[in-house]
């Protein structure tokens, strides 16, 4: 029952989230989509799970759009893996993503405790 | 029939080999957590799913990269253009279409990217309209006219 209880504890990503987790990834140097994946799983304490149907659309849709750029490089067991890295647009990109994200987060939490929110105006 | 370019099969490849390559690291991390290699392969299997599914909705993001160069294209033209004399009246058109492999006049002539716009935006005199009948060829001819002169009624 362990199995399905963490499973249920899984969130779904919310449409454009996973360009920003993806982004904010990368800015910690190269990284493979495997590698993306397994980042993202580890730092959300195991509950997002990026789905590799979404990863990889998203992986080559940021790269369509010039925020990330693909190099083939060999990994540690001299294997072709192709490699994602943040371009100049992507750090921009990714500083606007991420006071989208505040704004995001604080419009929810306004919902959730509108009291606070009054009493913080 | 034409056939995928050579460029897109290298990318068909290319994608194939990176999504190989996620399996792969996926099974040796769970050998490496201690699974057994069977159970490894089953579950990072499991785990990515469908790897011609995943494939084709990568795929997708293709098309318009494509397009977006072709749009950059576009621009460095109508810029080009603007440039030179005798083009002076050019500006930015809309671009209903875009297509490709397209074979215009031969079969060996290298596939060039094409597109389609409104026809008062850029007006040739001449136009080429291919009709297919089964009937008597000649008796179409009034009809054709007929439909164009619906169309446009200044044409000759």
């Amino acid at each position: 029952m362990a199995k399905s209880d963490r499973y249920q504890n899984r969130i779904e990503l919310l449409q454009g989230t996973l360009d920003f987790l993806v982004l904010q990834t990368l800015q910690w140097g190269r990284q493979h989509g495997y590698g993306i994946s397994q980042v993202i799983r580890i730092n959300s304490g195991d509950v997002l799970h990026v789905d590799t149907g979404s990863l990889y659309p998203a992986l080559h849709r940021l790269e369509r759009r010039g925020w990330i750029a693909a190099e083939w490089r060999l990994s540690e067991n001299n294997q072709r893996v192709r490699t994602y890295g943040l371009t100049a647009a992507g750090k921009k990109q990714l500083v606007h993503e991420r006071s989208r994200w505040r704004q995001l987060t604080q419009a929810v939490a306004g919902v959730m405790n509108p009291d606070a929110t009054e009493s913080g105006v | 029939m034409t056939r995928p370019s050579w460029r897109r099969r290298r990318r068909d490849e290319e994608l194939s080999e990176e999504l190989q390559g996620h399996l792969r690291m996926a099974i040796r991390d769970r050998i490496a957590r201690g699974e057994s290699p069977e159970e490894a392969a089953d579950s990072a299997r499991r785990e990515f799913g469908n790897v011609d599914l995943v494939a084709e909705v990568t795929r997708d993001m293709w098309g318009w990269r494509w397009l977006d160069q072709f749009a950059r294209d576009v621009r460095h033209t109508l810029r080009t253009m603007r440039r030179s004399p005798g083009y002076t009246a050019i500006v930015p058109t809309t671009i209903i279409g875009v297509v490709g492999d397209v074979r215009q006049s031969d079969l060996v002539t290298e596939i060039r990217p094409m597109a389609y716009w409104p026809h008062p935006q850029l007006p040739y005199s001449a136009m080429t309209l291919a009709v297919r009948t089964s009937g008597e060829r000649l008796a179409m001819v009034p009809l054709v006219e007929h439909e164009i002169r619906g169309l446009d009624p200044d044409q000759q």
